[in-house]
Parts: C-alpha cells; sequence; structure tokens
C-alpha cells in the first residue's frame, strides 16, 4: 500500500540520514568507519581496527546529537500531526497552545535571574536547570490554556485556540520584558537558546528526554481513530461513539510532554510541527494512522538533515538549526501553499 | 421504539424547546417541519443524545439516553447533521468508513468492508470512492455524509436513523432517492426522524409529521391530518392550498406566489415610476375581477379604462366602427344578455333582451326596452366602441370620449347568440385599430339628465336600509333607477334578495342586481313627496354631488320609520 511504503522509504532515508550525521561534522569521520563503529557495537567486526579517535567522537558527541535530532524531531512531527487533528486544522501547531511560548518564557526567566533568584534549585539541578524550567514552562502554560477553554467542564476547541493565542502573546510580552533588562551575555544566551540548537546533546539529556517522547510516540498513534472522527466535526466524533473530551485532554497531555521535553533540550525549533504533518498529508493522505506515525519518521529525518546542513555549511562554525528549518521550511511550506488546489 | 417525553430544553434562560413528548414506534418515518429556529435542530441534538435536555428524557427501546454508553448508543443511532464542514482531504472511502468506528477496534473486519461498499454503491458515490472529500460538490458532500451515516446502522434494523435536512443540497433525482431509501429502511425495522423543507416531499415519504412552532409541538398525526391550510400558515406563515392528489390520496401543498415590490425595501435603487406601478396593479386587479373597479388614483393619474382593458387583453379587444345606432338596433339579434352599465355609487347588471329602439323627437336619445327595464341612451356619449373576447366572456363595451366605460352588453353563456355575435363583431370591426382614443367631441357639453332636486337633508345609510328591507319583506314594488352619464336606466319590480356587506350592498331583482360599492360618501335624500302619489323617492348622491341613483318605495313603508325620519328629514308634514 502507498501510505506503507512512504513510511518504509521515509525510515530508510531516516537511518541513511542518521548515518551520514554521524559523519559529518567539523571532523569528518568516513562512512565505512561509521559503519564498522556500529556493527562493532552490536558485536560483529570486532577484529576491525578503526581510529580511536573516530570511535570517541562517534560515541561521545555524534551519536547522543543525532538521537536528540532523532527525538526532538519525531516529538515535534508527531505532536503536530496530532495538535492539528484535534484542532482540525492543518495550519495549527504545538505552539499554538502555548508550550513553546512557556517554555521560552520560563527558559529566559532561568537565563535573567538565575543568579537571584534560582540559587537554590540551580545548585540542586546544576547544568539541568534551564531544560527543567522550560519543560514546567510548557507544562504550566498548556494546563492553563487547557482550563481555560473549559465550557462547562467540557474542553472546547474554539476556545483553546483563541486561549492559545491569547496566552502566547502575553508570555511574549513577558518574554520581551525580560530580555529588555536582561544584560548583553544573557541577551546571546536567550537568543541562542530561542533559535534553537541540538548542539547541547549529551548522553545524559537525550536518556532524560527519551521517556517524555517515547511514550507519546508510542501512544499517540492510538488515537488515529478518533482524530480522524473529529475531522467531522466534534459532535460528530461524539455521536460515532468518542470520547472527545478524552481525546483531547491526552492529545494535549501528551503533545506537551513531547514538545515540552524537546523543547528543554535544544530551545525553539519552528516550522517542524507545522511543516512536517502537512507534507505528510501531501504525500499520502490525511488518515491519522499512516499521518502520526509518517510525521514522527519525517520530523526525525529533517531535523537530522537540518542539524547536517547546520554543521556543515559554515564548518566549524556551527548554525542554529531552528534558523535552518525556517530559512529551508519557510520556502518549502509558502511553495506548497501556494500550488496547493 | 423512541420516546419522548415532555422534553424542555434552554440555553441561557431562553426555552428553544417546551414541553415536547411524542413516541416513535419500529418501522415509521416521522418528518419534522417547522420554520426556521423554530427548535428542529434542538430537537434532533436531544434525540440524538448529544446534549441531555433540561427536563424530561428522550428513550430509546426503552432505555433513557444518558444510560448508554457512547459506543453502544453509536452502534443504535445514527445522525446526519446539518452542516458538516471538514477542511482535510479525507477520501470519500475514509469518510465512509468512519461510520464503522464503533463497530471495531483497531482494523475493519470483512463484514465492516462489505458494509461500506454495499452503501457506497447505494448512495451513488463508489466511482468517486478515493477522491477528496474537499474536491466534491456540495450534492456530493451530503451524500458521502448520508452513505457515514447509514454504514453506521446498517446491519442494525432496531437502530433510530436521526436526518437533519439530508436533501437541502441534492438534486431532484438523489431527493427523491435518498428519501425513498430511507423508507425503505424504515420498513426493514429502523425508526427515521428526518428534518424537511419541503412540505410535498414530507407528505410522500412520511407515515408521521410532527410541526413545530415556536419550540412546541404545533401538530402531530399522519400527512392527511396535518397538511391542513391553517396548519401551514401557523407554522409557516405562508399561504398555501392543500388538495389531495387523487391517485396517491396523498397530500398536495400548492404555495400562493408571494408578490413583492422591490422599491418598498431596497431603497438604494431608482424606484419604478409610479404610474407604471399603479398601471401595473390596475391590470392585475383587472384581470381577476369582472367588475373589477377602477382606482381613483389611477383616474386621477389619466389612465382610463378603456387603456386598461387595452393593456390588460392586447389581443383579445377589437374596436368597432362608431356607427352605434346602427348597431344599437341589431343588439335584439344577440339574444338574452347582460346590459352592465356603471355610475359613482355602484353598477347595475341587468338581465334580458334588447328592443328595436326607438329615437325621440330631438333626435338625441334613443329609448330602449331591456326586459323588464326601460332604457334612456344618449348614444353621442358612446365614444370608442370596442368588441371584447376575454377569458370572462364575449361583450361589448361603449367608452366615453374620457375612456369611462358607460356601457357593457355581455353575453350569457348558453342563452346568447354567439354566432350573431361574432357576425356583428366581423362587420362592425374597424378597418384601423390604433387609434382606441377618438378626438374629443364637440357636443360633450352635453349635461348629465337633469332631475329635479327636492330635498336637502340626508338621512342616515342604516335608515334607508332599513327601509329598502322593508320593501323587501313586505314584497311591495319598489323602482330602480340608475342614472349614468349617457342615460338613465329604470326598473320595477319586487326585490328577490337583499346582501349587506357593509361596504358592499345589493339588492337583487328577479332578472337585474343592483350592486352599490361605493356607499361611501354617498349621501341620500328622501326627496320632498308629491302628494298626489304613494311613492317615496330617496337619492343616493355620489362623492361629486350627482345623483347616482334613485329608489322608489311604497310611501307607507316610510310610517314605520317615523322616528328616525322626523328628525332627520325636514319635512315631517307629509307623514
Amino acid at each position: 500500500m502507498k501510505q506503507h511504503s512512504i513510511i518504509w522509504i521515509l525510515t530508510a532515508g531516516l537511518l541513511v540520514a542518521m548515518i551520514v550525521a554521524l559523519g559529518v561534522g567539523a571532523f569528518s569521520i568516513p562512512v565505512r568507519d561509521v559503519l564498522i563503529l556500529l556493527v562493532q557495537k552490536v558485536g560483529l567486526l570486532r577484529d576491525v581496527q578503526v581510529d580511536e579517535t573516530y570511535s570517541d567522537v562517534l560515541y561521545i558527541v555524534r551519536f547522543p546529537r543525532v538521537l536528540l535530532g532523532v527525538l526532538v524531531g519525531a516529538a515535534l512531527g508527531i505532536s503536530g500531526a496530532a495538535i492539528q487533528g484535534i484542532f482540525r486544522n492543518p495550519l495549527a501547531e504545538p505552539g499554538l497552545i502555548g508550550i513553546s511560548a512557556g517554555a521560552s518564557l520560563f527558559a529566559v526567566l532561568i537565563i535573567a535571574f538565575e543568579g537571584i533568584l534560582f540559587v537554590g534549585l540551580s545548585q540542586l539541578l546544576g547544568y539541568y536547570l534551564l531544560a527543567f524550567g522550560a519543560f514546567v514552562g510548557a507544562g504550566l502554560t498548556s494546563f492553563l490554556v487547557y482550563q481555560l477553554s473549559k465550557k462547562k467542564g467540557r474542553p472546547r476547541v474554539t476556545t483553546m485556540l483563541l486561549a492559545g493565542i491569547a496566552i502566547n502573546a502575553f508570555a511574549g510580552a513577558l518574554t520581551g520584558l525580560i530580555t529588555y533588562i536582561a544584560d548583553e551575555q544573557q541577551l546571546r544566551t536567550i537568543t541562542f537558546w530561542m533559535l534553537g540548537s541540538l548542539g547541547g546533546a549529551t548522553w545524559d539529556n537525550v536518556i532524560a528526554i527519551f521517556p517524555f517522547i517515547i511514550i507519546p510516540l508510542l501512544i499517540l498513534p492510538f488515537f488515529s481513530k478518533p482524530l480522524n472522527a473529529f475531522a467531522l466535526g466534534e459532535a460528530q466524533a461524539d455521536l460515532l461513539g468518542m470520547r472527545t473530551d478524552l481525546v483531547k485532554r491526552w492529545v494535549v497531555i501528551l503533545s506537551t510532554m513531547a514538545v515540552g521535553a524537546s523543547v528543554a533540550v535544544s530551545g525553539i525549533i519552528g516550522f517542524v510541527g507545522l511543516l512536517v504533518p502537512h507534507t505528510v498529508r501531501l504525500l499520502g493522505g490525511v488518515e491519522h494512522r499512516y499521518v502520526l506515525v509518517a510525521s514522527a519518521v519525517f520530523g526525525a529525518l529533517i531535523l537530522t538533515m537540518a542539524d547536517i546542513i547546520s554543521r556543515v555549511l559554515v564548518a566549524p562554525i556551527e548554525l542554529p538549526i531552528g534558523v535552518i528549518t525556517a530559512l529551508l521550511g519557510t520556502p518549502v511550506f509558502l511553495y506548497i501553499l501556494i500550488t496547493e488546489e | 421504539m423512541l420516546r419522548v417525553e415532555k422534553i424542555t430544553y434552554e440555553i441561557k434562560g431562553r426555552k428553544l424547546l417546551k414541553d415536547v413528548s411524542f413516541q416513535l414506534r419500529k418501522g415509521e418515518v416521522l418528518a419534522l417541519l417547522g420554520a426556521n429556529g423554530a427548535g428542529k435542530s434542538s430537537l434532533m441534538r436531544l434525540l440524538c443524545g448529544d446534549t441531555l435536555p433540561t427536563e424530561g428524557q428522550v428513550s430509546l427501546m426503552g432505555k433513557p439516553l444518558q444510560q448508554y454508553s457512547p459506543i453502544e448508543l453509536a452502534k443504535k443511532r445514527a445522525m446526519l447533521a446539518q452542516h458538516n464542514n471538514m477542511s482535510m482531504a479525507f477520501k470519500v472511502r475514509e469518510i465512509v468508513q468512519m461510520g464503522r468506528y464503533p463497530h471495531y477496534r483497531s482494523v475493519p473486519s470483512a463484514h465492516d468492508h462489505e458494509i461500506v461498499d454495499e452503501v457506497m454503491d447505494v448512495c451513488g458515490i463508489s466511482n468517486f470512492a478515493d477522491r477528496s472529500y474537499l474536491s466534491l460538490s456540495g450534492g456530493e458532500q451530503q451524500r458521502v455524509q448520508l452513505a457515514r451515516v447509514l454504514v453506521q446502522i446498517w446491519d442494525n434494523p432496531d437502530s433510530l436513523l436521526l436526518l437533519d435536512e439530508p436533501v437541502s443540497a441534492l438534486d431532484l433525482q438523489f431527493q427523491q432517492q435518498v428519501l425513498a431509501l430511507t423508507k425503505a429502511l424504515s420498513r426493514k425495522g429502523f425508526m427515521v426522524v428526518v428534518v424537511l423543507h419541503d412540505i410535498n416531499l414530507a407528505a410522500l415519504y412520511s407515515d408521521r409529521i410532527l410541526m413545530l412552532k415556536n419550540g412546541r409541538k404545533w401538530c402531530e398525526g399522519t400527512p392527511i391530518e396535518v397538511m391542513e391550510k391553517q396548519n401551514i400558515y401557523t407554522v409557516f406563515s405562508v399561504q398555501a392550498d392543500v388538495s389531495i392528489d387523487t391517485k396517491t390520496l396523498q397530500p398536495i401543498v400548492k404555495l400562493e406566489e408571494l408578490l413583492l415590490d422591490a422599491d418598498q425595501f431596497n431603497t438604494k435603487l431608482s424606484p419604478t415610476v409610479h404610474a407604471d406601478k399603479l398601471i401595473d396593479s390596475c391590470i392585475k386587479a383587472y384581470k381577476s375581477d369582472p367588475f373589477y373597479r377602477m382606482d381613483e388614483v389611477a383616474v386621477e393619474m389619466g389612465l382610463s379604462e378603456l387603456q386598461l382593458l387595452k393593456m390588460a387583453y392586447p389581443q383579445q379587444v377589437s374596436l368597432l366602427i362608431p356607427d352605434f345606432s346602427t348597431l344599437l338596433t341589431e343588439f335584439v339579434k344577440l339574444g338574452a344578455v347582460y346590459s352592465i352599465v356603471y355610475n359613482k355609487a355602484g353598477y347595475m347588471e341587468l338581465k334580458g333582451m334588447y328592443s328595436l329602439p326607438i329615437r325621440d323627437q330631438n333626435q338625441r336619445t334613443w329609448t330602449v326596452q331591456h326586459g323588464a327595464y326601460r332604457m334612456i341612451l344618449d348614444i353621442t356619449k358612446w365614444k370608442v366602441g370596442v368588441a371584447v373576447c376575454n377569458e370572462w366572456g364575449q361583450s361589448f363595451q361603449f367608452f366615453d370620449e374620457k375612456g369611462a366605460l358607460l356601457h357593457k352588453v355581455a353575453l350569457i353563456e348558453g342563452s346568447s347568440n354567439k354566432e350573431e355575435f361574432e357576425a356583428l363583431c366581423a362587420r362592425y370591426k374597424s378597418l384601423n385599430q390604433d387609434t382606441l382614443q377618438t378626438s374629443t367631441d364637440r357636443s360633450s357639453s352635453v349635461s348629465v339628465p337633469s332631475l329635479p332636486v327636492y330635498g336637502t337633508k340626508s338621512i342616515a345609510l342604516s335608515v334607508w336600509k332599513g327601509i329598502v328591507a322593508q320593501s323587501f319583506a313586505q314584497k311591495t314594488t319598489a323602482s330602480c333607477s340608475m342614472i349614468h352619464a349617457e342615460g338613465i336606466y329604470a326598473y320595477e319590480g319586487r326585490i328577490m334578495s337583499l346582501v349587506d356587506q357593509g361596504e358592499r350592498y345589493q339588492i337583487i331583482y328577479p332578472d337585474c342586481t343592483i350592486t352599490l360599492d361605493r356607499l361611501q360618501g354617498v349621501k341620500i335624500v328622501l326627496e320632498k313627496n308629491e302628494k298626489d302619489t304613494d311613492v317615496a323617492t330617496f337619492s343616493l348622491y355620489a362623492v361629486n354631488d350627482t345623483v347616482a341613483m334613485q329608489f322608489r318605495v311604497e310611501k307607507k313603508l316610510l310610517a314605520q320609520y317615523h322616528e328616525p325620519y322626523q328628525s332627520s328629514c325636514y319635512n315631517s308634514a307629509v307623514i
């Protein structure tokens, strides 16, 4: 079937891109060596000799980075697809329910006031304070938006959209205010964080976010039936016996988990959540069982490729990955918009 | 069985439904009718269990809707909503398959696939099963949604099918087909509730009809019981004619045309010239009423009855040679005819035969015996004569120089000599049909036949009517003369019947009917009584103070009206 083959092709593409991504960068590793090292990891070809440096770079630097890219890309892709599903709007994205705005606000808050306000926490969490704060911010704002969207105990999608816009604007304003009082060094950190980067990848944070992303990745595809029904309209989905309130709640929770975790470690990477599901639909249709899975794979692929570009384009300097996705994504997106029937 | 018990539904203090109850048995189609905002869609939402009523309850198969689990309910009732907007390009087959969602967990069974294929065939959407929903036309989209709804309950004849305007976007063929399909399904046990706007479709395809008015049940019953002019007017505020089709014994509702004038609601367009509008309405009224009296306003605007006739029946009117004195002698051949004459107060219809006319000494007037009447005609007043042959019959009509109708000779179906009429038409038809209006005649100064005016004080209309009624009751002779620009029409006899409808007062003699339809403003005067006669004469003065009619009754009748008469008449000594 067409949709299955698309998923397989994308997966194959992802694997290729991952191997390429493991090799390229400021310090280049030949593909042959990458493959040998990978195979050795599984316990084969132990007798082939590979440069020690290669192995160190690969395991300590490249591996976590590529894995982080795959996780974050998959998280953004699948959440984008799910959020578009409950909003019944192909132009929605996870940012709409306040995840990114909340994460930014908290991140900026921590960057600007780390020395003053969060000393205790800073000692406790150390390096992870920023990621932790961003995750909490993401969760809090989307919870707030979700609560605001409730009318008579039932969340309403239209209200959610408007509440999301309002909360986004509000958080954006607060972020702007804090940016205004931040000093030069903090400003630079803030800007860099806001543009998104996979540069901070370590095994530790890959492991830290792994459960937050893998759980939504595994569960969200089970929502494909209700999300399809949502496309008919919420009332229609109700009539088909779907528990729409539960679906909305869980989609919001799972998306917030995935996107919140992604934002926490890699900053804000725009356009992936919007563009990936959209492209996936154009490729193979809008049925959610396909869209959700394909969006995860395609998101991972896009982010891996963007990461490659960000590392090789002006090597040895790294471009922020958010810049790459936006730079490449916007024209593609506009092209799709214009050529769409 | 669907049981709706006294449901009331309220949103923000507004009651959208009030105390609605009804039942629907298995195998029945119920059509829900009502104006916009009557509560049809609210009722449908309560029936589908999506919303709970504020009061009362809906139960399906003996179990209240709220006690069903969503999935359980989804297998037992399906609803097609009025609006189905989608923004994602699902394929037709995918959408139809969603209807089976309540029946499988993650993979549809072969049974599910069979149902989907079967229903898509039935709904005529198989040939675009793989197209995107968004690329379909409105009617095709509606059929796709219908298919999805049918698929949901296709294999469960115990279920409830709710259709909110299922045919609103469909062409005639599919309207029929969809409704026939639901009716056929109902015969297998399905309960169907369908909201329709076309009352004829509702009458054809439903077993029972329920009409809603302002959230209340207005009536319920079989189409024949419910489809009544009065119900339709109450519920929809439209005038309709309801008849019963003799073949199917189904009611047929025919709507009357509603006429609107754009000038009355759109002030941003240049208004139609008043005269044109007036003429249009006059022509319409003229065509609908053979005794149409032209509006005073129209007369002031310069519209004449002659023009009106010519405009209303351009093909059916032919102009006659103005040799009316000869023509008058020919009328005897026509046999029994109506002679109709109009004046300011009313008109008089006489039935009888024209005699050969006798010319009086001054060569001016003709005296014609017409049945029991005598007509004294001044035919020099006749300026234009036409023969008319329209849906009201055949007639000769004569007009004065201003185009006002003076005299009309109309054939009576069955008793008049039609061949002779046609022969006369052929002989007298003018060669020049274009000039309807003759040049103004020098002799237009000839005055209305003058009558001596004696009385000056008027009596009340009711008093006069009372005297006429007495004359009728006592079967005494009462004579009546219509006085008209062209002459006097006199009749003497016993009144056969009186019809009093206020504005319209009819005195009916055996073969003459006098209709006074312009009684408003008419002044009635009891003329000074000559001592040597035993009749009392009443003159009816029309608005321009000319005598329009004289009415003579036996003097003894006045005695009973002593009181009012005395107070209103200058001469009480007579009585």
